[in-house]
């Protein structure tokens, strides 16, 4: 008995202790690892895919950056994280909606990508090099946003070792060398993408048209006043802006080949799309009746229409119910927002039908502009009669048509005094702020008694009329070739349906001086490029946005019930703040505390 | 058991040889020993004072005693009771009754994986009797905060199932992983949900172990504290001993939140927006006067949604029935708890079901125990814990979040349906608007609208067995453990979709009443419910076999204890790879003491364990202790004293302990990657979706386990008179603290998201704890036991996780206890816009005017942003606790209460700004009443300016909203009457407070107060008992 005892404890001892070492193996080894995400041609497929989701959603109704947050529009979404952004309200310790972190989480993703591709089987060695433009397209894309952002940036030129050294911190490069290295990464990546995808299945990823079209834009930004010096008249705002070594990081002198530099990246980007059958949009045959105004439908479907040949970059991921379509459309209780309401600054940007500005058509009566007039649909006022095309097709004014599917109608009349169908009535949200809403970027397929997004199109990134006004900018700006710049904003201007700037201008005595051709272009790129993204850095790059984004937007009174009432030009009183720090984004906090040479941006 | 037997041996023989010397003079004496609780106590020793003379007492508690006539005094004595001596007189007759003594001299106390003499223990180990266990509460966690010197707690909530409280052991010593302590049932290890199920009636014994020589053998288990729970056995007696508890409770808020009213909630509002000009559409004065007149409860709603809401008490009801017994052999313990505990939500007749919370708990506890022979031992002892829960289908706390977020006037309750639909199909007010749906959220909808069923079940089954091997050497036992626990939780939400309405449109008839035309908000829903389960659970074995050695040689007494364990603990449902691997732990525990004539004690301990957690190679860690005692009473040249003190006890310990419980993170020695965590969709008709990795974490193959050094010096004073004074002098050094470093990476590298842990933060944590304790009869009918503890833990964060801050070392936390607020110097209000221009700006956001909250620039740099921090307050965790139990018993009557305050506490408030961006949010009375406005431009005011959207300039952290969490509490009070077998209480919890603060119990901590509140408790019960 008791030498069973002892025996029978022997082995319980014995046995316990004999398996230790295998008691703690548990993990497996088959668990996922980053080789997996390199194992096949499929992964490797979603690995690139991985690449792109770094990208901003610039169509997102809450919080897009520069979307619904300059002086074209105004919203009932105040409360919205976008809505910070006119208010001035981002600071490094808040800065509300940062890129730094997802765009260089973007470009790591990248670096990984290209590290790793080659080792994959089963894929061709030209994929594989496409694949690695696409991801060195990223790269550069990538940014290309940031310097937009916040000016000089932190080059990440591989991947950054996390057990760097502190005192080995990369630091900001000043702004002309990083736009060197965006230039040179798009312009590697550009060699080895195809012109366009293949496979329509592809569409939205990168092409050498594309590259270079961002390589365009870039140095169109980088040649604008804000960067370069403060333009020709003007002087920088950024003397004294040094790293710790006391390198300028932006440079405060005018250099007018920057100018150069941006014609000759705009034409190779022009030439390219032209060569690959891009063109503006237009005779539009996209199976609708209305607008029944062709040139209005033009307007209306240059990107709506999926299979538009202006667009370069389209970015394909969805939308969803709380973004621009709904907001945009007239009210219906839970599902159409009713809030994305044109402000009096654009309103009077517009042009007249004869393609001249309000205060300058001498057919125009520009003092009578707030008169009420009688229309077939109601009264209405002046402003809103004999305007150019792009005013009709894409806004939306007290009796006038608003095209869009409600049961059976195809469109709509759209009122917005105060108890009518789209006036605010005893609402405290969805209403217009102003008594005008946006119909640009609404399909009017879009069927407005569901709370979804019914009608669905790929984002306008770049299209090719940017394209042209890009030129057009920077061929004024350098001052050499007015001609040319004139017959590329005619482009523009004729597919809009208004008369070219020759044949609106000299009646009035010509536009042929640069100030004033600069004043066209950039009245051209608000109209033309309204609500795609571009004004919040326009009013930027031009260093100008203090004189436009510090004030309250005007519209008319939606607390009129009449008429009289509802017809007087009313400020919002929604507060807009704008000051010298604002030109460019805070870099967060955290990321200048935990790199201590990293220098903030000033103002910060 | 053990001790029992040896104390019959022994008094036995005592008797025995003593009788026959018996001569002179003799007289006798007779008399019954019991308990408190009028229970005979057998074996207890009686000694006539200055003579060997002896007995002890039988079955039923009688003794009969012989003695010279010149004895002047008897001493009763026993395990556990407090020693007494009585004078004889011309008695003849002495009856006594046994106070409870938890520090008697030959208690025993139970130590990891083991028990030991308490005068033997060199280890700062802590105990808790089970009397002091039962407050008026309903969970056991809440009992421990000023109860037991060393223990950190505080209840944070009152919601019934959920009222427990968070304890520490001697504070928190990491700011990074788990700071809880180890809390073991029978020697398995339990989660604090579990420990606030059991009942404190089969409780034998709690023992929070405290320093290295105590948690040692615990290893990378042991550095937050061991709290040992082990429930009470069989008993040799004749009748089986059975108590009955049966009690009744009625609960209240310990305070209820006040709001604006519907009418100056719209005045505030429009204050709110005219003043900043921020274009809010303003209230109409016609709305006003519609609701000061109360015109129509439907277009001019003004609703008082906490009263509507909540009621103002409730009730529980408890029982407990426990018997006790066995014979030479066989032992049993068995017990049975019913608990039904009720929330304070409303119950609205428009359902079928019932929304409110009710928690029904069903406890049982089964212990067996058989003496299979002279020499094995076997026992088992089973838990079972059943919890069924009924609530809301929305979580509760959402429910006060919505109470917060909801103004009296956005809309009504509910509209009167039109005749002839659906009565289930409620017309809930509503506002579009919002996001649920187009629509505001509706409190009443929101607990309404549907019901949870929620069952929880514990099993618990541990076998142990011993086995004697004197034959291999004389004081050898083999002893195994072997033990299962199961959870199980099943979740059932029935919940159904609402529709809201609002009014469109409204006129007023000439009769006087209003007409009005509602809109349905958003799109119909299916008002039929819907159900979704869920269940989840997560069991664990545990084996332990150990060998130990026991004996003493003359004066030598030598013990020795070797053991293995292993446990693996499994998640039922795992969603992930991860986490459907075994968590499994293994180690070996050893200890050597050694005690001469009770007079030097010297212990050795270690644990050797082994976490899957980290890499091979890292690990098994050795986590050794030392510890010594000097019981200087009992040496020679003390006998002077010995009339004034009992014990004189000095301890010293030291020894390392780890602590490889680090918060969610698992393998940390490993990369984890989600395949498919980022995904893009291209194609003209955007449909063609790939996804790609997501980096969650880098592999750190050198990661490994927190460690603590630590030190304890004790002293225990016992007087003769009645005083018991223990205090402890501890310090710990907690290294290799487990962090994520990710954070001090710069995004630039583009890791932002990605965890990389490694061993790097430190922390020393020093403080005392001390108890004092008096104890005495007074004549036959008074006693009175009065028991201070102090607990005082202060930490200090020594090396942190953070960039250099060689320019803001205001933000650094090295130097502060860990979780010390970071916030803002709040100045004053501003005066007026010229002083605003004048001042540093403010970038905190918000445009900042006059009534703004000023801030000091503490950088100096012009510009106040989040570099203008300070370290500011004490930690969230109070640094003291204390705590002044008191227990009077007169005749048939006793009376008891417990007085438990913390200190060194603060939070912020935070969370009930009124408005908000959405728009609708409540506003507290107290904001309403004292807030800084064109009529009160007080610079001094209680709340800023008023604000429509949230204002971050005056929401963040500062000194403004920085208070002062201490507290004193009338814990909790009793009051019983004994009536032969039966005891009639009256209790309560939560009776007063003291406090700085007064817009809520503090110990609810920082927020808004709207939460579900800690209650006030009456009991009323009755125990009986029948053996």
């Amino acid at each position: 008995m008791k030498n069973l005892i002892t025996y029978f404890i022997a082995i319980i001892i014995f046995s316990t202790v004999s398996s230790c070492d295998n008691y703690l193996e548990i993990v497996p080894d088959e668990r996922p690892t980053e080789a997996d995400a390199f194992r096949n041609p499929n992964a490797a497929l979603g690995y690139l895919y991985s690449c792109y989701s770094y990208i901003p959603k610039q169509r997102s109704g809450t919080t897009s950056i520069d979307l619904m947050t300059a002086d074209e529009i105004v919203t009932a979404f105040e409360h919205e994280t976008f809505a910070k952004f006119p208010r001035g309200e981002y600071t490094a310790s808040n800065p509300v909606i940062s890129y730094w972190n997802n765009l260089y989480k973007g470009i790591r993703q990248c670096y990984i990508f290209i590290d790793n591709i080659d080792g994959v089987s089963g894929i061709d060695a030209s994929t594989k090099t496409q694949y690695k433009a696409e991801a060195n397209f990223l790269i550069g894309y990538y940014h290309f946003l940031l310097v937009r952002m916040y000016g000089p940036v932190v080059i990440a030129d591989r991947q950054f070792d996390i057990n760097m050294p502190v005192a080995d911190y990369p630091l900001r490069s000043t702004y002309d060398d990083t736009v060197n290295f965006i230039v040179d990464k798009l312009d590697q990546a550009a060699q080895d993408l195809p012109m366009e995808m293949v496979s329509s299945s592809d569409y939205g990823r990168a092409t050498s048209i594309i590259a270079k079209s961002v390589k365009a834009r870039l140095l169109l930004y980088a040649a604008s006043p804000l960067f370069n010096g403060g333009g020709e008249n003007g002087s920088s705002l950024y003397n004294g802006f040094t790293d710790t070594n006391g390198t300028q990081l932006i440079s405060t002198t005018y250099d007018k080949e920057k100018w150069k530099r941006a014609i000759d990246a705009c034409k190779e980007a022009i030439d390219m799309a032209e060569a690959s059958g891009i063109a503006l949009y237009r005779n539009s045959t996209f199976n609708t009746d209305l607008p029944s105004d062709p040139i209005e439908k033009d307007l209306r479907y240059t990107f709506i229409d999926k299979n538009s040949n202006e667009i370069i970059w389209g970015e394909t991921r969805r939308e969803t119910i709380y973004d621009f379509q709904n907001k945009s459309t007239p009210f219906i209780a839970g599902t159409s927002w009713n809030g994305v309401a044109p402000t009096l600054t654009i309103l009077e940007a517009f042009y007249t039908k004869n393609g001249l500005p309000i205060d300058k058509d001498p057919e125009y009566n520009y003092n009578g502009r707030f008169n009420i007039v009688d229309t077939e649909l109601g009264k209405t006022i002046r402003l809103n009669l004999n305007r150019e095309p792009r005013f009709n097709a894409w806004i939306s004014y007290h009796n006038s048509y608003y095209e869009i599917i409600r049961g059976s109608a195809q469109q709509i009349v759209t009122r917005y005094r105060r108890n009518d169908g789209q006036g605010i009535q005893g609402r405290s949200n969805n209403y217009s702020p102003t008594g005008y809403l946006n119909k640009k970027g609404v399909a009017p397929g879009l069927v407005q008694s569901q709370l979804q997004v019914s009608v669905n199109y790929p984002w306008p990134v770049i299209r090719l009329a940017e394209l042209y006004l890009n030129y057009a900018e920077a061929l004024i700006e350098y001052g050499q070739d007015f001609a040319t710049a004139k017959q590329y904003l005619d482009k523009v201007r004729t597919r809009a349906g208004i008369p070219t700037v020759d044949d609106s201008w000299n009646p009035i005595g010509g536009a042929n001086d640069k100030a004033t051709l600069r004043s066209i272009v950039r009245q051209e790129r608000t109209i033309e490029l309204y609500l795609e993204n571009h004004r919040f850095w326009d009013l930027r790059r031009w260093q100008i946005a203090d004189q436009f984004l510090d004030q309250r937007l005007k519209g008319m009174n939606i607390q009129g019930a009449t008429d009289e009432d509802f017809f007087q030009v009313t400020e919002v009183q929604f507060p807009r703040s704008f000051s010298q720090r604002n030109f460019l984004m805070p870099i967060p906090q955290e990321e200048v505390n935990k790199n201590e040479l990293l220098v903030q941006n000033p103002g910060y | 058991m053990k001790n029992l037997l040896t104390f019959l041996l022994l008094s036995v023989l005592v008797s025995f040889s003593f009788q026959s010397q018996a001569q002179g003079t003799q007289k006798t004496i007779t008399g019954t020993v019991t308990d408190v609780d009028k229970v005979p106590v057998m074996g207890a020793n009686i000694i006539v004072e200055g003579t060997s003379i002896g007995t002890i007492t039988d079955f039923d508690g009688n003794y009969t005693i012989t003695m010279p006539s010149s004895a002047r005094s008897l001493t009763f004595s026993y395990v556990g009771y407090a020693t007494q001596t009585i004078l004889i007189g011309d008695q003849t007759v002495i009856n006594v009754t046994f106070q409870p003594d938890t520090a008697g001299l030959d208690e025993v106390v139970i130590v990891g994986y083991g028990s030991q003499k308490r005068i033997s223990v060199v280890g700062a180990v802590s105990t808790i009797s089970p009397g002091e266990l039962r407050t008026a509460s309903t969970t056991i966690s809440t009992s421990l905060a000023g109860n037991v010197a060393g223990i950190i707690g505080v209840q944070r909530s009152g919601q019934p199932g959920a009222d427990g409280a968070s304890f520490y052991i001697r504070g928190v010593s990491t700011y990074s992983g788990v700071s809880n302590p180890l809390i073991l049932l029978d020697g398995v290890e339990i989660s604090n949900g579990d420990l606030n199920n059991l009942s404190s009636e089969i409780i034998e014994s709690v023992s929070v172990l405290k320093d290295a020589t105590a948690t040692a053998v615990y290893g990378t288990r042991g550095a937050n504290g061991v709290l040992i729970v082990t429930t009470k056995t069989g008993k040799d007696l004749d009748k089986p001993r059975i108590y009955v508890r049966v009690q009744s409770q009625y609960t209240f808020p310990t305070s209820t939140p006040q709001f604006a009213d519907g009418v100056d909630y719209m005045r505030l509002y429009n204050e709110a927006v005219t003043q900043r000009g921020t274009g809010e559409i303003l209230f109409s004065q016609d709305k006003i006067d519609g609701t000061i007149n109360n015109a129509n409860p439907y277009i001019f709603p003004n609703v008082n949604w906490y009263d509507s809401m909540f009621s103002d008490f409730a009730e529980n009801q408890e029982a407990n029935v426990n018997i006790q017994g066995g014979g030479k052999k066989v032992g049993y313990f068995m017990s049975a708890t019913v608990n039904n505990q009720n929330g304070m939500l409303k119950k609205f007749d428009v359902n079928s079901y019932d929304n409110n919370i009710s928690v029904r708990k069903f406890t049982f506890q089964n212990n067996l125990d058989a003496d299979l022979s002279t020499s094995t031992k076997i026992a088992l002892k089973l838990n079972t814990q059943l919890r069924y829960y009924n609530g809301p289908s929305d979580n509760v706390q959402a429910i006060f979040n919505s109470v917060m977020n909801t103004n009296p006037v956005a809309f009504p309750m509910f509209f009167p349906q039109d005749e002839g639909l659906d009565p289930r199909d409620i017309w809930y007010g509503g506002k579009s608007g919002g996001a649920i749906n187009d629509g505001f959220e509706n409190p009443y909808a929101k607990m309404t609208r549907g019901y949870t069923d929620n069952f929880q079940s514990t099993v618990l089954a541990t076998l142990t067995g011993e086995q004697k091997l004197d034959f291999l050497t004389e004081g050898l036992v083999f002893k195994a453990l072997v033990s299962f626990k199961n959870w199980s939780n099943t979740n059932v939400v029935r919940s159904k979709g609402y529709n809201q309405f609002q009014v469109n449109s409204y006129q007023l008839l000439p009769d006087g009443t209003y007409d009005y035309e509602l809109a349905m908000v958003g799109q119909p829903q299916n008002i039929s419910l819907g159900t979704s389960t869920s269940s989840t659970g997560d069991r664990r074995f545990y084996i332990q076999p150990s060998i130990e050695y026991k004996r003493t040689f003359d004066k030598h007494e030598v013990s020795g204890l070797l053991l293995y364990n292993q446990t693996e603990f499994v998640i039922n449902s795992p969603t992930d790879l991860v986490n459907s691997l075994p968590e499994r732990r293994m180690g070996y525990a050893g200890r050597v003491t050694y005690d001469y004539d009770n007079r030097y004690l010297i212990e050795g301990n270690f644990g050797y364990n082994g976490s899957e957690n980290f890499a091979k190679g890292s690990r098994f860690g050795f986590f050794p202790s030392v510890g010594a005692g000097y019981v200087i009473s009992n040496e020679k040249y003390f006998a002077g004293l010995r009339d004034f003190i009992d014990v004189l006890k000095l301890r010293v310990s030291y020894g390392k302990v780890g602590n490889d419980r680090i918060g969610g993170a698992r393998f940390p020695y490993l990369s984890n990657i989600d395949l498919g965590g980022a995904g893009f969709t291209t194609g003209i008709e955007q449909n063609t979706n790939y996804a790609g990795p997501v980096y969650n974490q880098f592999a750190n193959p050198n990661i490994s386990w927190e460690t603590a050094d630590k030190l304890d010096i004790g002293l225990q004073i016992d007087l003769t008179n009645g005083f018991q004074f223990n205090i402890d002098y501890f310090e710990e050094k907690r290294s290799n603290i487990f962090v994520d470093i990710s954070s001090t990476i710069p995004n630039v590298f583009g890791t932002a998201g990605t965890n990389v842990y490694a061993n790097l933060g430190e922390v020393t944590n020093k403080g005392i704890d001390f108890t004092l304790q008096y104890s005495k009869q007074i004549g036959d009918d008074f006693y009175i036991t009065s028991r201070g503890t102090f607990t005082y833990a202060h930490n200090n964060v020594d090396v942190n996780n953070e960039p250099a801050f060689s320019d803001f070392p205001n933000l650094s936390a090295i130097g502060y206890p860990i979780g010390t607020h970071l916030g803002y110097v709040a100045e004053r209000l501003f005066i007026d816009q010229a002083e605003v221009d004048n001042s540093p700006v403010q970038q905190l956001g918000g445009f900042v005017s006059a009534g703004d909250i000023k801030y000091t620039d503490i950088t100096g740099d012009g510009i106040i942003n989040s570099d203008d921090r300070v370290r500011m307050g004490n930690p969230e965790i109070p640094e003291i606790v204390y705590g002044l139990t008191t227990s009077l018993r007169y005749k048939n009557m006793d009376f008891s209460f417990l007085f438990q305050g913390v200190a060194r506490t603060s939070f912020y408030m935070s969370g009930f700004h009124p408005f908000g961006s959405q728009g609708i949010r409540n506003v507290l009375q107290w904001v309403a009443d004292d807030h800084y406005s064109p009529t009160n431009p007080d610079i001094y005011a209680g709340y800023p300016k008023l604000s429509k959207l949230d204002n971050g300039n005056n929401t963040v952290n500062s000194t403004f909203w920085l208070r002062d969490g201490a507290f004193l509490k009338l814990r909790s009070a009793e009051f019983g009457y004994n009536l032969d077998n039966m005891r009639i209480f009256l209790s309560g919890y939560n009776l007063l407070t003291f406090s700085k603060f007064k817009r809520w119990d503090p110990e609810q901590g920082g927020g808004s107060g709207l939460q579900y509140p800690t209650q006030t408790i009456v009991n009323v019960g009755l125990q009986l008992k029948f053996n």
